[in-house]
């Protein structure tokens, strides 16, 4: 398996897609879009592929993405030598003014615990905690911090359809067509941050919660898509030997100080050729549905997770679901819509 | 409107670094607070000006009298 990291100004057109032309089969994977699949095959359909989202979905997704791109810039500050006090001050700075139209309302529950000042605070406190961190970003051979990277490699296997594709064009005797028939699949994601630890080399993600931070918040990674995923990147992507992930727990309070659980999580080779071949499987099954054109319910799965956000959307007959999604849920334009393609 | 309300409010480009450090100590001693148990989520309605548009309760024009 090749990879690469992508610089985040790095040439990816919002339009290239992550499904094959013409068809609903996906073959650019992340953790989010592999994880839905897993959970549910019609979940999956219904975020991935056709774009629905919950209207307060934007502020779960502002809130995470403006909290890592203020520690981003921590980290970045500190691996060039700029004090602790100084970075903080940048940070909130720039924070201040890329929130400046951030403003939810106080009124829905996402609004009154991610609301901007409460970002603010989370950040300042986070940064205050981890201040002396024994955890040290790793340097990369280009001199380069290891902080927020965006990976994608490709695997040793594309889709069946396209291995039928270039066997025809074979055939056909057709070398532009084989060409095109031989895409294989990609997995794409984001990593926080690589470091040093204990003499180890980790990679370090960051999750804000409303929980509370115990030892089953943690147990939850372990096993996890995610996880595994992301410490197979670090590994291929790197070329080193990835130990496993820290994962810093952030508690978002209103009435008590916010709360920082740091827990680890490890991945043997085993592990992760097992899930390799999970991912086969899985993969292949995409490709029914997609040929199917029809993703199966997983009506196992609907009281997961404090309950499917669709559930409600599911537990109407086929022929109305389309109205009720319509009023309780954003669908995204297509250039909009979940793209593993595009790096952060 | 407290302080960090006007600051908050203010283009964050007109903020001067003594304002950013003004902002950053806000946070730290708002989290001291929690730490102690203080409350420091602000209430949603302003109650002291609600009460204040109250009239004083006027006498009732018939006398109850009680059953028991």
């Amino acid at each position: 398996m090749d990879g690469e990291f992508l610089k985040p100004d790095h040439d990816v057109s919002a339009s290239l897609s992550h499904l094959l032309p013409g068809t609903k089969l996906q073959f650019a994977w992340d953790s989010t879009s592999l994880g839905l699949l897993k959970t549910c095959p019609r979940l999956y359909e219904l975020t991935i592929l056709e774009g629905y989202t919950p209207r307060d979905e934007s502020v779960h997704l502002r809130f995470g993405g403006e909290f890592h791109t203020a520690l981003e810039q921590y980290d970045h500050s500190r691996a060039n030598g700029v004090r602790h006090e100084d970075a903080i001050h940048d940070v909130v700075r720039e924070l201040l003014i890329r929130t400046v139209d951030f403003d939810p309302s106080p009124d829905t529950k996402a609004g009154k615990y991610k609301s901007r000042e409460n970002l603010i605070q989370l950040v300042i406190d986070y940064l205050d905690h981890f201040g002396e961190d024994p955890a040290v970003t790793f340097i990369k051979e280009d001199g380069t911090p290891a902080v927020e990277l965006s990976f994608r490699f490709e695997l040793d296997w594309g889709p069946g359809i396209e291995v039928q594709g270039k066997q025809y064009m074979k055939e056909l005797d057709d070398p532009q067509g084989i060409r095109e028939f031989s895409q294989p699949y990609l997995l794409c994601g984001h990593l926080d941050r690589v470091v040093h630890f204990n003499d180890q080399l980790m990679v370090l993600d960051r999750k804000t919660t409303q929980t509370t931070l115990t030892e089953y918040f943690f147990r939850q990674f372990e096993p996890n898509n995610q996880m595994t995923l992301y410490i197979l990147a670090g590994r291929v992507v790197l070329g080193t030997m990835i130990k496993g992930i820290i994962i810093d727990g952030c508690q978002i309070l209103l009435e008590s100080p916010n709360r920082f659980v740091r827990g680890m999580t490890y991945r043997t080779e085993d592990q992760i050729e097992e899930w390799l071949g999970d991912l086969k499987v899985l993969l292949a099954q995409a490709e029914s549905y997609a040929q199917a054109n029809h993703w199966p319910m997983n009506d196992t799965a609907c009281d997961k997770f404090g309950g499917c956000q669709f559930r409600g959307i599911c537990s109407k007959s086929p022929q109305v679901r389309e109205r009720f999604l319509r009023a309780d849920f954003e669908k995204l334009e297509e250039g909009k819509r979940w793209n593993p393609l595009i790096p952060r | 409107m407290n302080d960090l309300d006007e600051l908050m409010s203010r283009d964050p480009m007109d903020l001067s670094a003594q304002d950013i450090d003004s902002i950053v100590l806000y946070h730290r001693r708002q989290r001291a607070r929690r730490a102690a148990g203080e409350k420091t989520t602000k209430p949603k309605v302003d109650i002291s000006g609600i009460m204040g548009t109250l009239k004083s309760a006027v006498a009732p024009a018939v006398k109850i009298t009680r059953r028991i």
